[in-house]
């Protein structure tokens, strides 16, 4: 196999790949990174078995062939200098040779057929949805997943089709968050309800990166799910298990509702988490008709009361919540206006865009009994 | 002299009879206390095939005159009582009058003493009971005893006896127990010729310490002084780093008096309690010095027994001192508990002998009436506890660096740079939190606050479970979780303690039940009482007058504290979790305003600092 890449890109898509690859592995081979040519480039793969991650980038292809590259090729790569960097893999005894200026790089690998192969979709059922979207699904779903392994499908995200949109949600038992968007379904295939790792989930928004844009397609097998971009695959096991029965979670009705600005009510509640800034206390809620006053005091400390206009209807209402909760929510709406249903002084609230559209986001948090 | 008596019948009476020389080791025990009780200020024991074939014991203390030596032999002779009511008031090491009697029936004994101003000495043989009359002997000071061919003339005794190694790791424990108990008294261990070890002999604990086990192990002990009432707790505690498993280096005296560690088991376990990881005990030389007549001695020959006439009082006192240790020394360091201001300390203290201790301990012609005695009573510890322990506070002006491996934290502040245990540090928070929950106990109408939960949690009950959950439900409620059944042995679980928001409390409540279950829930009498009794430590004076209604309460409180311990650690945060520096700081917070943050509930260590001196010192900046 002989190649030369623009080192810029190979450092960057090492670093992408890499964090599939098993830190502590168990054979040393799960700790490096197959290099395969393609009829597109380079295809580079690394895998810990959980999840696996495969990136394409340009390269001029000399020689046809595969390569596992210890983990430290990224370490190389990185001190290399900006420019083309030539690779020439000798098979017969698993070295690689890295030449770039007037120097060389031998280092030793492993024989390609001995790395896991990354799984195919296959036939799976598959539909497509945008990398915009898929960004917001996971990243306002995936900090309410809980970090507990012992209750396995809480740690994970629950991936729903249904009505022509693609519906992930998340809950740690404390609060739970849904996120909707519109997806390219295909009519023929019928989709079951999986649970995936949310830390899988940070990866695949990893390899997405902040920008660009274009179609992701998302396939499930029996056991895994396929991420698949233009250039990037990503690869996870499904966590098994019975996602608790999230609908019955997010209210139907509300005694009260409120419109407001979402950056003065989380700006507030901000400022109120400094003075209940320990676990376990509250910031407190007034609703009237026209304002919401937030406050929150501790004794030793000090006390803060703000009040911030609103547009409600129902009754006045007086709830306690953990700052914290309320601010992960607020912080995941990005319009200008929110909405918040409550539905009693003890019981489920639920925060959303004011604008609906189409109800993209909600999140719901039960409040704290004080007193 | 006439100074050694026959004890009366009476008095003999009452005294057990016992078996006073099991093996060399308990000669040499016998041997070494006479000499204490002698007033000896250098003794030295040696022993050839581990005590076989010889144990010589050599002492400068006070020396016999014919008559005395000839009586010595005599069974119940002794110099230390004259009469029963003496028995009330123990201040020696011997006063059965069993020691050398014993010996000499079953080996080949040569006594050869001398009084300090006499010319001439005296020399009295013994072999298999026969005693030989008293001829002159050589001028030395003192008195010198060799013990030849143990067990001669008892075969199966002989036979027990283990390897000459085994036997001579025997001797050196109980010769090197009785080296803590006298520091002012120098003891040396010889065996096949060579010098095992040497106490100094100077007064202070630490440098019988350094003799015993070395500069090491006397850098990771802190001094420990407390007084409660009549009971002086003084001496050494370990820092957690030296915890042993094999239960060892634990010694503890009554007035200098080696007497079982295990009696005031629950004071040194409370005191350590969530400072050692499971499986560990802590090390410890401590000394209670208290009134003679407050202790009963003679309860076994070995004397290792005793009996205090308030052990409550020795508890709380032996508590206290060490928690007051703990709570001041540098437990994650132990570098400034440096053994030479230790040893300056004790030593400039020597002379002060608090006139109480003269009081309560001097019987006139006892050891315990010479000025060198109060072992480590030399102590003044309390006065300066940098010199030793060192003061430890959490550092104001800590301020996060960074995190490191997903794990831990760093920190800096002006005494030096600070790594911390992501985790351990918020098992410590969650414990606290969790405690500081409990403690709105008193009023059984308060409701502490809760965090009601989006989805409920479910339990599964094991089988036989149902009737712990019905015993605990209302303390359960109290606490703040709010619990429902929910058919079968499934319980559902609504609200949880506010303090435990972001927690996952299903394995919480799993372990408390479990625990519950095992320790046969509320009811039985002295497992009870023993959680009462912890309770009305914890809690103070509120608690310990009602014992009868609160009875069930506070054994059950009692076991959800240990419950909440374990839960702490199943419900953080694990290690390799990214924090923002919000986070991070925000966990830093916490601990500085935990009771304990540098050790987690389990014992480890929460954090580690790399003092200023010390970078100096690997830098080659330091001043030496």
């Amino acid at each position: 196999m002989k190649f030369k890449v623009a080192q810029e890109n190979l450092a960057s898509s090492l670093q992408l790949v890499q964090r599939a690859a098993a830190a502590r592995p168990t054979i040393p081979i799960l700790s490096g990174v197959l290099v395969e040519t393609s009829s597109n480039g380079l295809t580079l793969t690394a895998t810990d078995n959980e999840i696996g991650i495969r990136l394409t980038l340009p390269a001029m292809i000399a020689e046809d062939g595969a390569f596992v590259f210890p983990g430290r090729l990224g370490d190389i790569v990185r001190k290399i200098p900006f420019g083309e960097i030539a690779f020439e893999i000798d098979n017969s005894n698993n070295t690689a040779n890295i030449s770039w200026g007037r120097s060389r790089f031998v280092i030793h690998g492993y024989s390609a057929g001995e790395f896991p192969s990354l799984p195919e979709p296959g036939s799976a059922p598959a539909l497509a949805v945008s990398k915009t979207d898929l960004r917001r699904l996971i990243r306002q779903t995936g900090f309410a997943a809980s970090h507990d392994d012992s209750r396995p499908v809480f740690t994970g995200v629950l991936l729903v089709v249904a009505e022509g949109k693609l519906r992930f949600v998340a809950t740690d038992g404390f609060r739970l968050a849904l996120a909707e968007a519109p997806a390219d379904i295909p009519a023929d295939q019928t989709f079951r309800d999986v649970i995936i790792p949310s830390r899988a989930l940070a990866e695949v928004a990893h390899v997405l990166g902040e920008e660009g844009d274009g179609p992701v397609r998302i396939a499930f097998s029996d056991n895994r799910v396929f991420f698949e971009a233009s250039h990037e695959r990503v690869v996870c096991r499904l966590i098994e298990g019975q996602f608790p029965p999230y609908k019955q979670v997010i209210p139907q009705s509300f005694v009260t509702r409120l419109g407001c600005n979402t950056q003065d009510f989380l700006s507030a509640c901000e400022r109120a988490s400094l003075i209940a800034h320990e676990v376990g206390q509250a910031v407190k809620l007034e609703i009237s008709a026209t304002t919401m006053v937030i406050s929150a005091s501790k004794p030793e400390l000090g006390n803060v009361r703000e009040e911030i206009s609103v547009e409600s209807q129902g009754d006045p209402l007086e709830i306690a919540f953990n700052p914290r909760y309320v601010i992960d929510g607020l912080r995941n709406i990005s319009a200008e206006r929110m909405a918040y249903e409550f539905t009693g002084p003890l019981s489920p609230t639920c925060m959303s865009p004011e604008d609906g559209k189409e109800n993209s986001f909600t999140y719901v948090v039960l409040p704290m009994r004080v007193g | 002299m006439g100074r050694i008596v026959v004890l009366d019948a009476i008095t003999a009476g009452r005294i057990a009879a016992g078996e006073v020389v099991e093996r060399p080791a308990s000669v040499v025990k016998e041997l070494v206390e006479n000499a204490l009780d002698a007033g000896a200020r250098r003794i030295e024991v040696e022993l050839e095939d581990g005590g076989r074939t010889l144990i010589k014991v050599a002492d400068d203390g006070e020396g016999m005159d014919a008559p005395d030596a000839r009586l010595a032999f005599e069974r119940h002779a002794t110099s230390k009582l004259t009469s029963a009511e003496d028995l009330d008031d123990v201040g020696t090491y011997g006063f059965r009058g069993e020691a050398l009697p014993s010996i000499g029936a079953v080996a080949r004994v040569r006594l050869v003493s001398c009084l300090p101003e006499a010319g001439e000495g005296v020399e009295v043989l013994c072999e298999g009971g026969l005693v030989s009359e008293p001829r002159p002997g050589p001028a030395r000071p003192g008195t010198v005893v060799w013990v030849r061919d143990l067990y001669f003339n008892t075969p199966a005794r002989r036979q027990a006896m283990r390897s000459a190694a085994a036997e001579v790791a025997r001797v050196s424990e109980v010769a090197g127990t009785l080296a803590l108990a006298v520091p002012g008294v120098a003891l040396s261990l010889v065996s096949e010729g060579k010098l095992l070890w040497s106490t100094p002999g100077s007064g202070s604990l630490e440098d019988a310490v350094v003799a015993l086990f070395g500069a090491e192990f006397a850098r990771s002990v802190i001094a420990v002084d407390g007084r409660s009432g009549p009971v002086r707790v003084t001496g050494l505690a370990g820092l957690p780093a030296v915890a042993r498993r094999d239960g060892k280096r634990q010694y503890l005296f009554c007035n200098a008096r080696p007497i079982n560690p295990k009696l005031l088991r629950g004071a040194y376990e409370e005191a350590y309690r969530t400072l050692l990881q499971a499986g560990r005990t802590p090390v410890f030389i401590l000394n209670l010095s208290l009134e003679p007549a407050s202790v009963d001695v003679n309860i076994h020959p070995a004397k290792t027994q005793v009996r205090f006439r308030d052990h409550g009082l020795v508890y709380r006192a032996t508590l206290s001192a060490l928690r007051a240790a703990l709570g001041r020394a540098d437990l994650f360091g132990g570098r400034l508990a440096g053994y030479p201001a230790a040893r300056e300390t004790a030593s400039a203290a020597e002379t002060a002998v608090p006139a109480d201790w003269r009081d309560v301990l001097g019987r006139g012609a006892g050891w315990f009436g010479r000025e060198t005695l109060p072992p480590y009573a030399a102590d003044d510890a309390s006065e300066s506890p940098e010199s030793r322990g060192g003061d430890w506070a959490w550092p104001r002006d800590l301020a996060y660096l960074g995190q490191v491996g997903r794990t831990f934290l760093v920190a800096r502040a002006a005494d030096g740079l600070y790594v911390i245990d992501q985790h351990a540090a918020h098992e410590r928070v969650v414990l606290e939190r969790l405690v500081a929950a409990g403690a709105g106990e008193v009023d059984p109408e308060a409701r502490t606050d809760q965090q009601l939960l989006a989805v409920p949690v479910t339990v599964e009950l094991a089988p036989g479970e149902e009737d712990v959950l019905e015993r605990s439900l209302a303390f359960l409620r109290r606490v703040g979780f709010e619990l429902e059944a929910f058919g079968g042995r499934t319980v559902l679980i609504r609200a949880v303690p506010a303090v435990l928001s972001g927690v996952p409390v299903g394995g919480l409540i799993a372990d408390f039940l479990d625990r519950l279950g095992a320790e046969g829930g509320p009811g039985t009498g002295a497992e009870r009482a023993g959680a009462e009794r912890a309770g009305a430590e914890e809690t103070g004076a509120e608690n310990a007058g009602v014992p009868g209604a609160r009875g069930s309460l506070a054994a059950s409180f009692d076991r959800f504290r240990a419950a909440r311990v374990m839960a702490a650690c199943q419900a953080s945060l694990k290690a390799g979790q990214g924090l923002s520096e919000a986070e991070a700081e925000a966990l830093l917070g916490d601990l500085g305003r935990t009771s304990e943050p540098r050790t987690c509930p389990h014992g480890r260590p929460t954090l580690l600092r790399i003092g200023l001196d010390e970078l100096e010192r690997s830098f080659g900046r330091g001043r030496g």
